[in-house]
């Protein structure tokens, strides 16, 4: 159904979604690299209980803010969204990268392990850096009128370059559904009668302590 | 049809659509917490305290299930014909199967244990992915992507057929039978659940309270 209201109502939100990720970017990116800051100050309590609900809240926060942008991002997987607004091109790009640090978080120790630690930290920021960049660079600067920001702004904004951004649109979206498969396959691997003697705890124990 | 009645219409539209268009994030919100269930195993490993574990558990598995319903409550609207078979409205054509298979994976939650029962684990993380990909790859494909038909056209004159074939309006004969005999498992299934509640539970006097 084509009608301009619906059109605008659907713009208005798109273009919503498209700078709250600014903010949830921002905020999952202060979160991840604020570890030693909450790691320092969970030694100083007193009381475990306290620590372990101050880890606890952090945790959950970090992680479901970061689960929050991928499933911002998803929008960036609409090939009729992308080409039609100004969005910044690499936003599905930069959402398949929060969904390799989440299937890091998953497969690995994640919070055990540097190397993962530290590839979970790359992929963060490099989606921050794919998203935040475009986005300033390229979504907010249509409008300022200068020769510099008009040639931003017809490389990194979707509607001005739409064949790169249907392209990356789709290889986004295909990313994610491998990285997709390897999770659900990862999960049926460990519910499987016969796990490997390293994930063998992780299977068991749940259900007894909960 | 009046102004009032447009207006009325117009905006029962943009709320169809708007469903429809947030639930392949819903969907996604729910795949990623089910699947998440190793990473917060791991976690819960970690906690030394009974309370934090119980609090971080509990959380996960409201937040996990409570997805699951709002997921299949929303889904719900896609079973009333007059909005499926629109043509205006043009909704993913699989999104009734989607809901019957998600209907399945609760069924199997409700009858078996998921979290102890690594066989019932399986069959619900299969039923949830199958239920996902049926809604998931019809909306952004076909609902999504109607303007692509030329595009699509260009790379290969088969391709522009796609988006068309996604959607259920544009599409009747494919989608009024899918229509049916999702309301049929829709029926066959709650009549399931309501023999296996009957059968199965014990009346207990709620003297706790």
């Amino acid at each position: 159904m084509e009608s301009p209201a619906f059109g605008a109502a659907e713009q208005f939100i798109e273009g919503t979604i498209a700078a709250a990720l600014v903010a949830l970017w921002l905020l999952a990116v202060a979160l991840h690299l604020a570890r030693p800051y909450m790691l320092a100050l969970t030694r100083k309590f007193t009381l475990r209980l306290g620590a372990d609900l101050w880890w606890t809240i952090y945790v959950g926060m970090r992680d479901i803010f970061l689960l929050q942008v991928f499933l911002g991002s998803f929008i960036f997987f609409y090939p009729d969204v992308v080409a039609g607004n100004d969005l910044p091109i690499t936003g599905g790009l930069a959402g398949a990268c929060a969904f390799a640090a989440l299937l890091l978080k998953l497969t690995t120790r994640a919070d055990a392990d540097a190397r993962s630690f530290y590839l979970q930290t790359f992929f963060i920021g490099l989606g921050a850096s794919l998203y935040l960049g475009a986005y300033l660079l390229g979504s907010q600067v249509t409008t300022v009128g200068s020769s510099i920001s008009n040639q931003l702004a017809s490389i990194l904004v979707s509607s001005q370059n739409p064949t790169i951004a249907l392209a990356l649109c789709y290889l986004s979206a295909f990313l994610v559904g491998i990285m997709g498969i390897v999770a659900v396959v990862y999960n049926l691997r460990l519910a499987s009668p016969a796990p490997r003697k390293a994930d063998a705890g992780a299977v068991s124990q749940p259900a007894a302590k909960s | 049809m009046n102004d009032q009645q447009a207006l009325v219409q117009g905006t029962q539209y943009w709320l169809i659509l708007s469903v429809a268009a947030v639930l392949p994030i819903l969907w996604a919100f729910t795949l990623s917490l089910h699947f998440a269930r190793p990473y917060v195993i791991r976690y819960l490993q970690g906690l030394t305290l009974r309370f934090g574990g119980d609090v971080w558990w509990l959380s996960y598995v409201l937040m996990r299930d409570g997805l699951l319903v709002v997921t299949l409550a929303l889904s719900a609207i896609f079973l009333f014909p007059n909005l499926y078979m629109s043509p205006d409205l043009g909704v993913p054509i699989t999104a009734p199967l989607a809901a019957l298979v998600l209907f399945w994976a609760l069924l199997a939650k409700l009858t078996g244990d998921s979290d102890d029962d690594a066989r019932t684990f399986r069959i619900v993380s299969v039923l949830l992915v199958v239920a996902s990909m049926l809604y998931i790859i019809p909306q952004v494909y076909g609902v999504e992507a109607g303007d692509q038909v030329d595009a699509l056209n260009s790379i290969s004159s088969s391709l522009g057929g796609i988006p068309g074939a996604l959607v259920s309006g544009s599409n009747p004969d494919v989608s009024y039978p899918i229509l049916n005999l999702s309301l049929l498992g829709f029926a066959a299934t709650g009549a399931v659940i309501f023999a296996w509640f009957l059968r199965k539970t014990k009346f207990e006097p709620a003297e706790i309270a």
